[in-house]
């Protein structure tokens, strides 16, 4: 299993306040890697760490052995690294299309290979009925997948998803879990999902890991990470049945 | 340039930049609340000009005194802007509402020049006259009693903002209108509250001012951009960031005359802005 | 419940909008054949010229959301380029066009490495403050002619002295070249990888970086492409009244009409820049001519109506269109 994306002793710190603390972790390549814990634990900031929207004081993060610690958000993009917002960052004006195409336009010059990619994965995502309709007439969960989608359209290699399935019903999270794992396989795509949906982690995830405080508290398989003791008092409250 | 000449202008432009301060709290008052940058403000300055002279003219009433009463009219003209005019824009985009405000400019200069002419006037029988002599330093009564006024109306709007309730439920209309709806805050009031003192602030001011320049219609926009500088200096927002600005602004002005040629005097205050909007680009205490 | 690749992609381009624009284009190839009248031909020119900085406003205001009030800097940039080139040193305008283009995208790099770092209002200001700047420095600049500006000597008439003294028709199809070029040039942008970066990131930047775009090299590109285009009207402009000044060329004036053209016609379209340059020009002609003399009559209705046109559509002529045309399309 080789390392895709290795993150070095991070460490984010917010004037007082230390967000990320050295914190380790090795992403595999093919993997998806749920990172779960509290409000407040680090995760959002560990990815806007990984994805450049932030730069952490301390440490080092490897993509593909490169050294992406101090790289800006869109050379990130390029290299590789698409990301979703936790707080929705659709293009409100633009239609279904031409936000999926956007994204297109990442790897690729040209309207019409644009248009090629955005309906192959918008297809993919059951998407296409949207392509008209202006994204701020769109619902709360078509908005979630056209974001997806339109991170998807940039040709990742890792996807870092920030708890998409926020204020779903069950079944759009059912849909959810089955889209990802039918894009992973597809695109044979790394994830790293960070999400508070139990549900959706345990379905999906290979491996888990638990921030709390900034401190990565935790690691290892949904199973034992579900019958963790230090994880069940941090952050799940009860035995989670997996 | 000799130590003397830098203390009179340091002393002038104190003065002048606590008007400023006062014009720029009534403009930043605004921005807090609603995020609209009213580019008619100036205008609302030049009225309260316009007030002053036509008292004095028409009823002899010394400008002094004219102030208290242009206050109170460009409260009104303020509090009837918002209802006729802001409250439609202010969900409308960033473009559209700055468009707006710059009509209204042009609206209230242009019917200005038609009711007034574009003659320019002075009034000559005031009881602000003469100067005082502090040490080597000249300044003109006008000077001091316009610098005090607006010192004491910046503090008391300071005071009003922080220290009281009605400061409290502007500042919360201002962090987050819906919120503080729940709570029970009367938006809309607040708005058209805010409008009237940022009225005031600017009819006071022209008040105050008609002391000592000459008043003609577009005389606003010869302190529009001046101020809105100084807004942006101390960050859109922030009152006591309006009144450091504005000092600022009145300091680098009058030196800027002084060391430079007077037509580039501005020149030296834009390039003043642009360098510390360089390092800070949200204003010194900006909040956006 | 997948809709195919050619639905998808179905294109505004059909055979309906290309008859239109066709017919829009011949007319005005052929309007100088049956109109002579000096005065309205001068009209649809001044429409032209408008147009073009409409449009060119339109691709850093419009497209990329940047709103700056200093167009008319570039516009000034143009005049005086081409104008100081010929009356000083000889050179043709028709170099001179170019080479206030260029110099117009160089100051506008300049500039925009300075204040893009700037949001929103600040952005705004910053744009009002630079332009003050400048057109107070050319005030006192005596070599580019100072306050009382320049005279372009009259030459023989014939385009390789870019003047026409006969007619109007020389001038025209110039500025109707132009103009082409800068609806050509939108057109092309607007369904470009470019354009499709420039209206992501007004949407949302943040979400834009995440999708790889290179947020302030795309905002510089749009300025510069804005200056460029509104440089080459301002050579035309010189050439056409052959004296420019501060007043005429630079001035903030300038600058808010052609943010109020281009919102009045229709904010980050292409036919919107068009129409409300055609429809301000063509109002403000019969205000003077009814109104004439008292030029604040002028502006109070023009500030007047600036306001209840935000207040009432602020989506300009092309919304309300729009909407009419669906009404219509009910019944």
């Amino acid at each position: 299993m080789n390392v895709i994306l290795k993150i070095d002793k991070i460490t984010k710190r917010f004037g007082g306040l230390v967000a990320v603390n050295a914190v380790d972790m090795e992403i595999y390549k093919g993997e998806v890697l749920g990172l779960i814990g509290a409000n407040g634990a680090g995760k959002t900031t560990l990815f806007n760490c990984i994805a450049g929207y932030y730069h952490a004081e301390e440490g080092k993060i490897e993509f593909e052995g490169k050294n992406i610690t101090k790289m800006p958000s869109n050379w990130i993009c390029h290299r590789g690294i698409a990301r979703t917002f936790q707080l929705e960052h659709i293009f409100k004006k633009l239609t279904g299309l031409e936000n999926v195409l956007v994204g297109a336009f990442c790897r690729l010059n040209s309207r019409k290979e644009a248009l090629k990619k955005t309906y192959k994965i918008m297809e993919l995502c059951n998407l296409t009925h949207l392509s008209d309709i202006h994204a701020s007439s769109l619902t709360a969960c078509d908005r979630k997948r056209l974001e997806f989608a339109r991170a998807l359209a940039t040709d990742p290699k890792v996807l870092l998803i920030d708890e998409i399935v926020a204020g779903l019903t069950p079944s759009e999270v059912q849909d959810f879990i089955a889209l990802v794992k039918k894009i992973r396989q597809k695109l044979n795509l790394t994830i790293i999902w960070v999400e508070h949906v139990m549900e959706a982690i345990m379905n999906v995830s290979d491996r888990i890991i638990v921030l709390d405080h900034g401190d990565k508290i935790a690691e290892g398989t949904t199973k034992e990470i579900s019958t963790n003791g230090i994880v069940i008092e941090a952050y799940l409250g009860v035995k989670y049945d997996s | 340039m000799n130590v003397n000449l830098l203390a009179q202008g340091l002393v002038s432009g104190f003065s002048l930049g606590l008007v400023f301060a006062l014009i720029a709290t009534g403009l930043s008052l605004i921005f807090g609340i609603m995020e609209i940058v009213n580019f008619a403000h100036g205008e609302f300055l030049m009225m309260g000009m316009y007030t002053s002279y036509w008292m004095s003219i028409l009823w002899k009433i010394d400008p002094l005194f004219s102030i208290p009463i242009a206050g109170a009219l460009m409260f009104l003209v303020g509090v009837i802007n918002h209802k006729l005019i802001i409250r439609r824009i202010i969900g409308k985009s960033m473009l559209s509402q700055i468009l707006t405000t710059f009509g209204l400019q042009i609206l209230l200069a242009s019917l200005a020049q038609f009711f007034f002419t574009s003659d320019y006037r002075l009034i000559t029988d005031k009881i602000l006259d003469g100067r005082i002599q502090i040490g080597s330093i000249y300044i003109s009564t006008a000077q001091v009693v316009t610098g005090i006024i607006s010192a004491i109306l910046c503090i008391s709007i300071y005071l009003l903002m922080s220290k009281t309730e009605i400061g409290k439920a502007l500042q919360a209309t201002a962090e987050d209108r819906d919120a503080a709806a729940l709570v029970g805050i009367d938006c809309e009031k607040m708005f058209s509250l805010a409008w009237g003192i940022s009225g005031a602030c600017a009819g006071i001011a022209g008040a105050a001012l008609s002391n000592i320049f000459y008043i003609y219609p577009t005389v606003g926009s010869a302190f529009s951009l001046t101020v809105f500088v100084a807004v942006a200096l101390g960050g859109f927002g922030s009152v006591s960031g309006a009144i450091f600005g504005g000092i600022i602004i009145g300091i680098v002005q009058t030196l800027g005359g002084l060391i430079f040629p007077t037509a580039y005097k501005m020149v030296v205050v834009y390039s003043v802005y642009f360098i510390i909007l360089m390092i800070k680009p949200q204003g010194l205490f900006g909040r956006y | 419940m997948n809709k195919s690749f050619t639905e998808l992609t179905h294109s505004t381009i059909n055979n309906n909008n290309i008859l239109k624009v066709a017919i829009c284009v011949a007319f005005l190839i052929a309007l100088p054949v049956f109109i002579k009248n000096a005065f309205l031909l001068h009209m649809v020119i001044l429409v032209f010229i408008y147009g073009i900085l409409g449009l060119s406003w339109n691709l850093i205001g419009g497209y990329t959301g940047q709103v700056s009030f200093m167009q008319a800097i570039f516009f000034g940039i143009g005049a005086y380029t081409s104008s100081v080139l010929w009356t000083k040193f000889g050179v043709s305008p028709w170099v001179g066009i170019f080479v206030g283009a260029c110099i117009a995208v160089i100051i506008s790099i300049f500039i925009g490495i300075l204040v893009f770092r700037l949001k929103g209002h600040y952005f705004a200001i910053a744009t009002l403050a630079l332009g003050e700047i400048i057109i107070t420095l050319v005030r006192r600049w005596d070599f580019i002619g100072g306050a009382t500006g320049l005279y372009i000597p009259m030459e023989e008439e014939g385009l390789i002295n870019f003047q026409f003294h006969n007619s109007k028709i020389g001038y025209y199809y110039v500025s109707f070249g132009l103009f082409i070029f800068a609806v050509l040039l939108s057109y092309t942008i607007n369904n470009s990888k470019l354009g499709y970066y420039f209206k992501a990131i007004k949407e949302n930047d943040v979400a834009a970086r995440s999708l790889g775009i290179d947020v302030t090299r795309n905002k510089l590109f749009a300025f510069a492409l804005s200056a460029s285009i509104a440089a080459l009207a301002g050579t035309f402009y010189a050439q056409y009244t052959l004296y420019i000044d501060p007043e005429s060329v630079l001035s903030i004036t300038i600058s808010l009409q052609v943010c109020f053209i281009v919102i009045l016609g229709g904010v980050g379209t292409i036919t919107g820049p068009i129409i409300g340059a055609a429809v301000l020009i063509v109002l403000q002609q019969f205000v003077s001519a009814y109104f004439g003399g008292s030029r604040a009559i002028h502006l109070i209705i023009y500030g007047g109506s600036i306001i209840l046109l935000q207040v009432f559509e602020p989506d300009g002529l092309v919304a309300i269109y729009k909407k009419l045309y669906k009404k219509v399309m009910k019944i």
